[in-house]
């Protein structure tokens, strides 16, 4: 058995502590592997100087050289040939250009404990049957976007009497439905069967302000949840805090923030992060989270706000072990939460915004703010 | 949405609108053409409603920016706005009293004739969605010089052209029959064709791709306005070290426009074989270059990050594009900038 295939049996997912040199050995392995097939990487890690054999402690793993998300989205980075590769999948892709991560099977096969045991401590797989509500896509061949088949996936966890999706395929066109969701949602309350929603955040947050606004209150069917991921990007927009939403659970669907699950994650660090009673992102035992300061790049303690890098040997496929994220965020001490998990938990508080862009179009928008430049 | 005649309509009514839009551009160019004095009202009293702070909230909601502050920005565009700088906008790319008739007057008693600038017709635009305004500006352009604009808004659009263009239509009624906004997605090919058919001109923004994708929508006689990349470099000869100004200059230049321009500098060549000159030219010019960095320091956060991510990748994206193995380079790096010292290939 592979180290990386040992780290993701690991009992308890939230071990971090006694799984350092399981998880030291595992990065080893897959960068030895990176390093041996991928000539793009090994460029990378040459020009930087690394070699696998430098990872001798863990703390080496913080000047294993990292990998911006937006490098995959200019370049094919595989580290095994197509043939190889059961499944590719993309980042959501605003503004045109979106990640191309591939996965080989024994990639996906990593996944497929980690899910079971991370899901099953939020009581989410049960035998009772659901109604499912997704806001998100309704999956398509095409469509390779990575929060489609996770939202699809989630709901997989219980029998499903039947899924609403509120981005409807309109002859070829995803166009959003909210009329047809909100019918449902009345529909499916009188159900005796579990409701569930799974989704973009601001999607749901959207619908469930419809039906306040209509004033349409209900009491779900006991043991009907919320699941949200996809992101609180476009919550930083909206400037929807969480308690707001969990608060207008409450009103319109009568569910406690307890029945409220979120999960986080990014098709360059496909490891599911899922909040813990208390919302908090603790880290899994498959993932390390690294807060680099934002001039120097340099590891910060516990506490500080910086860039977001994420660190999984799950992938062999594409060489997303190290990967920095354009997240902004802070990681906590595991024991301030008060849940009972010790692994540090992770806020994101923002988005840098990479444009990918710098071009003449792109400094037309910095005229608009520095509008002294045109003279 | 569509936006047409000063009407918003729903996406589904695209095709019958189509339909009938040949007829009813046809009979706003008989009608009473649009002066650039109208236009420049409506666009000055946007900016001074803009500038009141009316539209702050939409468009924060339309993500505008998420994490500045949206108003600065807004009053910051809206000097652009103005009527002054409008007018004097109008006046440099095309002249004084460019629309005013002119006789010729030729020599030797041959007869002469007026001249007067008529308006292209109808123009198509395909603007880029990365740059918030940019396909309200485009038409913007089209409506000040009389034309009929129909505007395929960019499939990232979010909202905000719709909104601007609407708005124009209010303040200035007369421009209603002068805008038509589709939100056609760009693999609707049919509909593509049928508005580039209608236009006498396609305004294209986009690089290489996109512009060679236009040309084959466009039927021969249409003319292709074009706002492609460019770029723009620096070139040093002879004794670049016994000219500090210069020097100053060019890194003032280089931070100032954060080389987001098509007019930005993008690389400087050095006029030496030499890879150890070119090595003491960075050692030199990086305090240059340190001190603008410092005169517009990056405090806020997220814009810092931003920059040093943006460094990072361009360094890994130079090892990625194989010039790693040819010939010497060399990495030169300051706070918020840096520079990249490499052979002419
Ligand atoms: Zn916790």
């Amino acid at each position: 058995m592979s180290h990386t295939s040992k780290l993701f049996h690991w009992k308890n997912p939230y071990d971090t502590e006694r799984t350092k040199a399981l998880f030291l050995a595992a990065v080893r392995e897959n960068c030895a592997f990176a390093y041996a097939r991928n000539a793009s990487y090994r460029a990378i890690l040459d020009a930087k100087g690394f070699s696998p054999d430098d990872l001798r402690e863990y703390e080496d793993i913080a000047r294993l050289p990292f990998l911006p998300t937006l490098l995959f989205k200019h370049h094919e980075l595989y580290s095994v040939p197509p043939r190889r590769m059961l499944l590719k999948a993309t980042s959501s892709g605003t503004g045109g250009r979106f990640s191309r991560i591939g996965f080989t099977c024994g990639d996906l096969m990593n996944g497929v404990p980690m899910v079971w045991k991370v899901v099953r401590r939020r009581g989410l797989f049960s035998p009772v049957p659901c109604h499912y509500v997704v806001f998100g896509y309704r999956p398509r061949r095409d469509n390779h976007t990575a929060v489609t088949k996770t939202a699809f996936g989630a709901t997989l966890f219980t029998p499903s009497l039947g899924r609403t999706y509120a981005l409807e395929d309109r002859n070829g066109q995803y166009v959003p439905d909210f009329e047809g969701v909100a019918a449902a949602i009345q529909k499916y309350a009188k159900s005796r069967f579990p409701l569930r929603f799974m989704g973009f955040p601001s999607y749901t947050y959207f619908a469930m302000k419809l039906l306040d606004e209509r004033g349409i209150h209900l009491t779900l069917p006991r043991h009907s949840k919320i699941m949200i991921g996809g992101g609180w990007k476009q919550f930083y927009r909206e400037a929807v805090d969480k308690e707001e939403f969990y608060a207008l659970a409450q009103k319109v669907f009568a569910i406690d923030d307890s029945d409220i699950v979120e999960f986080y994650g990014a098709v360059e660090h496909p490891i599911l992060y899922c909040d813990c009673p208390h919302h908090h992102f603790h880290v899994p035992v498959y993932s390390r989270v690294i807060i680099r300061d934002v001039n120097t790049l340099e590891p910060l303690p516990n506490g500080q706000v910086g860039l977001v890098n994420l660190i999984s040997p799950m992938v062999r496929a594409t060489p997303v072990l190290s990967v920095m994220t354009d997240d902004l965020g802070v990681l906590h001490d595991g024991g301030t939460c008060g849940c009972g998990l010790t692994s540090p938990y992770l806020e994101i508080i923002g988005r840098v915004g990479l444009k990918d862009i710098q071009t003449c179009a792109a400094g037309a928008a910095e005229l608009l703010s520095h509008s002294e430049m045109l003279s | 949405m569509i936006l047409a005649n000063g009407t918003i309509y729903p996406s589904s009514e695209q095709s019958t609108l189509l339909d009938g839009l040949e007829t009813s551009v046809n009979a706003t160019r008989m009608g009473e053409p649009l002066s650039v004095d109208t236009v420049i009202g409506a666009i000055d009293t946007l900016g001074r409603r803009m500038a009141a702070g009316e539209f702050d909230d939409i468009l924060r909601q339309c993500g505008v920016e998420s994490l500045s502050s949206v108003g600065e920005k807004v009053r910051g565009s809206v000097r652009l706005l103005s009527r002054e700088y409008l007018e004097y906008k109008v006046a440099t790319e095309l002249g004084r009293d460019f629309f005013l008739p002119r006789d010729t007057r030729p020599m030797l008693g041959l007869s002469g004739v007026r001249t007067v600038p008529l308006p292209l017709g109808t123009l198509f635009h395909i603007s880029a969605g990365n740059v918030d305004f940019l396909p309200a500006y485009t038409v913007v352009e089209g409506l000040l010089t009389g034309n009929v604009n129909l505007l395929k808004l960019p499939q990232a659009d979010n909202g905000m052209t719709l909104l601007a263009l609407r708005t124009l239509v209010e303040i200035e009624p007369r421009l209603a029959d002068f805008i038509y906004v589709f939100d056609t997605p760009s693999d609707d090919i049919a509909a593509m064709k049928k508005m580039a058919e209608l236009a006498d001109g396609i305004v294209v923004w986009g690089g290489d791709a996109a512009i060679r994708a236009v040309r084959k929508l466009a039927a021969p006689g249409t003319k292709l306005i074009e706002w492609g990349h460019r770029l723009s470099f620096a070139y040093l000869s002879g004794n670049w070290r016994g000219q500090p100004e210069a020097l100053t200059a060019l890194a003032d230049h280089l931070i100032r426009t954060e080389q987001l321009l098509c007019s930005s500098c993008q690389t400087i060549y050095l006029d030496t074989d030499s890879m150890e000159e070119i090595y003491d030219f960075c050692r030199t010019f990086l305090p240059y270059l340190q001190a603008a960095r410092d005169d517009r320091p990056v405090t806020e956060i997220g814009a810092a990050a931003r920059l040093t991510l943006k460094d990072y990748n361009d360094e890994l994206e130079r090892i990625l594009s194989g010039d790693s193995s040819v010939g010497e380079r060399r990495t030169f790096r300051g706070r918020h900038c840096a520079l990249f010292a490499r052979e002419d290939s």
